[in-house]
């Protein structure tokens, strides 16, 4: 099997998990009934606690699901559960797959530019040995497999791009050793061989020759991708979706299953663990491990066609391996310490409220009362009527702002004058500079 | 989950047969007096009472745009059930825009970025003898309404092997045998579905079903689908 040893090698993922606690906790050893103490919520022991439930049984994963969606009116809730863990009918009677796949790489694209076509590598194997995991790090380094390797889709625009250098670059195709994460080679399940997107596109990020595992690619401009293929192509698009992609930018996507006019932020996947719901919109309640899973293989099914599903095993180890990333350790703040203090009291006395969990996140908000574009709060797609607070893990890299990134820079969120161009999100607005300056100097820490 | 647990085997020994219905949310699909369906796909023979040896169940629907049908490798395989002529492509509305000075149309031009609509199914036989599958006809209704709209055609139908691919199929299972098979569907003219639906309908966001009568060795059994949304007009790719 074709190794991607760049990736294994240049990876900053810290993960909160140490390699002598991983290997300590067996997915076989937590289920047995001598043990004398429970685990403590979201430690890799209770996280794994869960795993047969998961994959063996089916009513947990109904269950799950139910408890998991915020508003099951919504499309996406209505979507899984008309589909998902349902004995009768649906998406369990799909086939698995496990695909044969490669990380695309220069070679890769030397053959797209000589044929015009992809090919996948003989010594391509399948994704996943078939073996399931039994520790947390067996689980977590599948995971980074799947993070890495199994295709949401086939994406033309991105085969496209990768062969003109300067395109790829200007667009947000990040290269490292030859090698392009996030996007793969594939054999697809018509039997032809493809160029798909996986989660590393939008979820990582070659900064200073080292790939940041779980940032956002703040520089991926999706919708200059796929209009740059419409462009070369001549493909003929819909005056309103060209309109759309181009108002995008980079960092920002509208990815919702429907019409409305909604784009998000890339979102950082860092200490997702500690988030007690899940999308900008709070559209999934993350209480257990198996909200996420559901997630991300309900994610597969449908970005697919929903013409396969992933083995559970794989969508289990993505969301282990979600949970094993944190943001790269931060160099020491030179801020003045009286400051920092001063920063710190203001957060306490009016950024806590909202922002009060261990990473800064917190209960969802009522979307009118922050007062930031409704559109996605409100939206048929994931819409619940609330937004959740963002986590502030590495916040001053974070950037842009708000669920949707039209705020540029922390100093412009604060800034009264954005409330103009900007509205909504008040708070810090009112403080005075030198408060303000303090305040961002305590974000700084986090 | 323990307790869940519990309760749920308790219910199954109580209702066993309601039990599933009950916890889905969104309503699962019901018989209706005037499209008699079995959701779980294994309606049974009005003249012997049991249970026929092949079991159909729908496992996704997908209706997004109509792609054109790949080149037939080998013509030794010939589906014998309808095999639909040359159907509608997905319009194209849009405008083209013109290549950047001194580029080329790509290679990659030869090829569309197109979503086909499909319908997959999981067959189980469990009889001792071949059986033959044909599709004899797909109904679209509205869940809302609980009405029949219009008909939906398949065609080329696959089946799922080695693990891998969609493979393609004569539309015949062996004995003590389970496939995941697939076909390709023409989606409706919306704007008729719209129409049926009433003046200003919107047909994004409203929940469809799809009533897919089989023929199994001649007999026709219907099987319903999971209830299922059109794609958004903007297809965009969906995480």
């Amino acid at each position: 099997m074709r190794l991607r040893l760049a990736l294994c090698t240049a990876i900053v993922a810290a993960g909160s998990l140490s390699a002598t606690a991983t290997e300590s906790i067996a997915t076989e050893s937590i289920a047995t009934p001598h043990v004398a103490t429970a685990p403590s919520a979201w430690s890799d022991a209770w996280v794994l606690s869960f795993t047969r439930s998961y994959l063996d049984d089916d009513d947990a994963r109904r269950d799950a699901l139910e408890q998991s969606l915020a508003n099951p009116t919504n499309l996406y809730a209505r979507m899984r559960l008309a589909a998902y863990a349902r004995a009768d009918m649906g998406w369990d009677r799909l086939p698995q797959w496990n695909p044969r796949t490669a990380i695309l790489d220069d070679a890769d694209v030397e053959t797209l530019r000589a044929r015009g076509l992809p090919t996948l590598p003989s010594d391509a194997n399948v994704l996943w040995d078939g073996a399931r995991p039994t520790t947390m790090a067996q689980w977590v380094e599948l995971g980074r497999r799947v993070f890495f390797g199994y295709p949401l889709r086939s994406e033309l625009a991105a085969e496209h791009a990768v062969t003109d250098d300067s395109r790829a670059a200007e667009i947000g195709l990040h290269r490292l050793g030859g090698e392009y994460p996030g996007l793969v080679v594939y054999r697809d399940t018509d039997g032809s061989d493809a160029v798909g997107i996986t989660c590393a596109l939008c979820h990582s990020s070659v900064v200073d020759d080292t790939l940041v595992v779980g940032r956002a690619r703040r520089d991926f401009d999706f919708g200059a991708m796929r209009l740059a293929w419409h462009q070369a192509t001549a493909t003929p698009i819909d005056p309103r979706l060209h309109a759309r992609m181009a108002s995008w930018g980079p960092g920002r996507a509208d990815i919702t299953e429907d019409d409305d006019q909604d784009p998000v932020a890339i979102p950082d996947l860092w200490r997702v663990r500690e988030l007690r719901t899940l999308t900008q919109a709070a559209t999934i309640v993350h209480e257990t491990p198996l909200a996420l899973a559901i997630r991300q293989e309900t994610q597969y099914i449908h970005a697919g066609g929903t013409r396969t599903r992933p083995p559970r095993e794989l969508a289990w180890a993505l969301a282990m391996y979600l949970y094993s990333l944190d943001a790269p350790a931060r160099a020491p703040t030179t801020a003045d310490p009286a400051s920092l203090d001063r920063g710190r009291a203001l957060f306490d006395r009016d950024c806590a409220r909202c922002h009060g969990d261990t990473n800064h996140s917190g209960a969802p908000v009522d979307a009118r009362r922050v007062g930031t574009d409704p559109a996605l709060a409100n939206g048929t797609s994931r819409g619940t009527g609330m937004y959740r607070p963002a986590p502030l893990v590495a916040v001053t890299d974070a950037g842009p702002y708000l669920h949707d990134g039209t705020v540029a820079t922390l100093d412009f969120l604060f800034d009264p004058a954005r409330l103009h161009a900007v509205p909504g999100h008040a708070y810090g607005t009112d403080l005075r500079t030198d408060d303000r300056d303090a305040l961002v100097a305590f974000l700084e820490t986090l | 989950m323990t307790t869940h647990r519990s309760s749920w085997l308790l219910a199954l020994t109580l209702v066993a047969c309601t039990s599933l219905e009950a916890r889905d949310a969104t309503g699962p699909s019901k018989p209706t007096p005037e499209t008699p369906t079995d959701p779980t796909g294994t309606p049974k023979d009005p003249d012997t009472d049991k249970a026929p040896a092949v079991a159909i169940v729908v496992a996704s629907v997908t209706l997004e745009q109509d792609c054109p049908d790949p080149v037939p490798a080998s013509p030794a395989v010939v589906a014998p059930s309808e095999v639909a002529p040359a159907p509608k492509r997905a319009p194209s509305a849009g405008v083209r825009m013109p290549p950047r000075p001194g580029e080329a149309p790509s290679v990659v031009a030869q090829r569309r970025a197109c979503q086909q609509s499909t319908l997959q199914l999981e067959i189980r036989n469990d009889g001792k003898t071949e059986s033959g599958i044909r599709i004899a006809s797909i109904e679209l209704r509205d869940v809302q309404s609980n009405s029949v709209l219009v008909p939906v055609r398949s065609r080329l139908p696959s089946a799922w092997a080695d693990g891998a691919s969609y493979d393609q199929w004569n539309e015949r299972i062996a004995a003590n045998t389970k496939l995941n098979v697939s076909y390709r569907l023409t989606p409706p003219e919306w704007h008729t579905v719209e129409g049926k639906l009433g003046g200003g309908v919107d047909s994004h966001g409203r929940q469809f079903e799809l009533d897919i009568t089989v023929e199994i060795d001649g007999k026709p059994v219907t099987v319903r689908s999971p209830a299922f949304t059109r794609a958004p007009q903007i297809i965009m790719p969906p995480t």
